[in-house]
């Protein structure tokens, strides 16, 4: 290596880097049935410490938004503004845990509705990027979590699982653009497939198999149970619009999930997708 | 006596470890609990960039792969995809610093611009090799946006780091 001139050792360093990072990539594209170590001993450490920060940053958005809320509330009902000066600071942390209880609850009504066995979990944190939807939940393998287990909240279909540790799960999210779940709409019987288009707005593109599929702005989508990951009958959204294609030969349609993926923090596992249909 | 400024100035590699732990806690955790899929701000990068820009060249590079590979690990999906990105654009920024005018926050702002972008546009680009499809408008959009975004931050870190710790490499010009 002596021989060889420093720009040209940095050439050969560089091309290293990639081919090797190139490589990991690809082998990592696809579902994993396990994570490595280093993955596992990171998460391990940085589980709780994402938790603690998450609900700082969650407890300081609800005190913030309880008092944006409030300062309208306060024009709108001036003679009450002794009484409001008052409560503030009580009002800002209970509009907190108001929103905190009410997903809760529903969560509670969703699990009583399920035949099979279903773990409650709680967002830990979240991959930042732009383009694709991962979030980490703080449940694992310790409470029979595994790759491939549909995850959904009291709004419809939130994701799958992919990967998973003892104490954690990661959760591929529906709009992300690797996911498609089986579909069907409620009122035409339509079955089709809906992926995620990575536009980060909750957005799905609803591709139908048949040849002259009856779809509206307005109809119910639901998952069909073919895919073998989401069982039947859980919300996935509502078309807001139907593409014909040139000739209206290749009708697609966009769905608009009702859950809101940035925003997702509790969710329910469903760890017996066969028993995962609705009772 | 009291120390100098050059004595006081801090270590760019404990600056560095520092940032690498503050910014994966922000990133991963604080920000999108504190603003939810609103701000796609990615402070390990601007540390990155503003570190390239001050001619903390091989730090700035170990610190692109170290926190990419960070958040590939504790994400579990497509991993070295992040370090290869920042590792893209950093190589980028560090091939274009000597010829900065550094004593301004304009043109690092524009570095920081332009690196988010390749960073983003080389993401992307494995992302679309590997199947995956995106609208074309959503992406412009939405790489303007994080772009700017990102400049604005990054400069806010690089007035911290070049003009209140003083972290920039010396350069004596002879022109």
């Amino acid at each position: 290596m002596r021989g060889i001139p420093r720009a040209v050792r940095a050439i050969i360093a560089v091309l290293m880097v990639v081919i090797a990072l190139s490589v990991v990539i690809s082998a990592t594209s696809g579902d994993r049935a396990g994570l490595t170590l280093p993955e596992k001993i990171l998460r391990s450490i940085f589980s709780p410490i994402g938790n603690f920060f998450w609900n700082i940053g969650r407890g300081a958005s609800d005190f913030f938004g309880g008092l944006f809320r409030l300062g309208s509330i306060m024009d709108e009902n001036r003679r009450l503004k002794e009484e409001v000066e008052a409560l503030k600071s009580n009002v800002a942390q209970i509009s907190g845990l108001e929103a905190e209880n009410a997903r809760l609850s529903g969560l509670l009504d969703l699990k009583k509705q399920f035949k099979g066995k279903t773990v409650a979990a709680k967002v830990v944190y979240r991959d930042f990027g732009n383009w694709l939807g991962t979030v980490v939940i703080d449940r694992g393998s310790a409470d029979g979590i595994k790759p491939g287990m549909a995850v959904i909240n009291s709004l419809g279909i939130v994701g799958r699982v992919v990967a998973s540790t003892s104490g954690t799960a990661s959760i591929l999210l529906a709009n992300d653009p690797r996911n498609a779940i089986g579909a069907v709409t409620v009122r035409s019987r339509d079955f089709a497939i809906a992926e995620g288009v990575g536009d980060g707005t909750g957005v799905l593109r609803l591709k139908p198999f048949g040849a002259a599929p009856d779809i509206k702005p307005g109809d119910l989508v639901v998952s069909s149970g073919l895919g073998g990951v989401y069982p039947a009958g859980h919300i996935i959204g509502e078309v807001v619009d139907v593409d014909e294609g040139a000739y209206g030969m290749a009708k697609v349609a966009y769905v608009h999930s009702a859950v809101d993926f940035s925003r997702v923090e509790e969710v329910l596992v469903l760890v017996d997708s066969q028993k995962g249909n609705l009772k | 006596m009291r120390p100098s400024r050059e004595h006081r100035r801090p270590d760019p590699r404990i600056v560095a470890v520092f940032g690498l732990v503050a910014g994966v806690i922000l990133q991963e955790a604080l920000l999108p609990g504190l603003l939810p899929g609103t701000a796609p701000i990615e402070p390990v990068f601007c540390f990155v960039t503003v570190l390239a820009i001050l001619g903390h060249n091989s730090v700035a590079i170990a610190l692109a792969l170290a926190g990419g590979l960070t958040f590939d690990l504790l994400t579990g999906r497509l991993v070295g995809l992040n370090a290869l990105s920042y590792f893209i654009s950093a190589l980028a920024v560090v091939s274009v610093q000597k010829n900065l005018v550094k004593e301004t926050l304009v043109a690092p702002a524009a570095v920081i611009f332009a690196s988010y972008l390749i960073k983003e546009i080389a993401y992307l680009f494995v992302l679309v090799s590997l199947g995956m499809s995106f609208p074309p408008a959503r992406v412009l959009a939405q790489l303007v946006f994080s772009s700017a975004v990102n400049a604005c931050f990054g400069a806010c870190l690089y007035w911290l780091l070049h003009f209140r710790m003083g972290l920039g490499v010396r350069v004596d010009r002879d022109y």
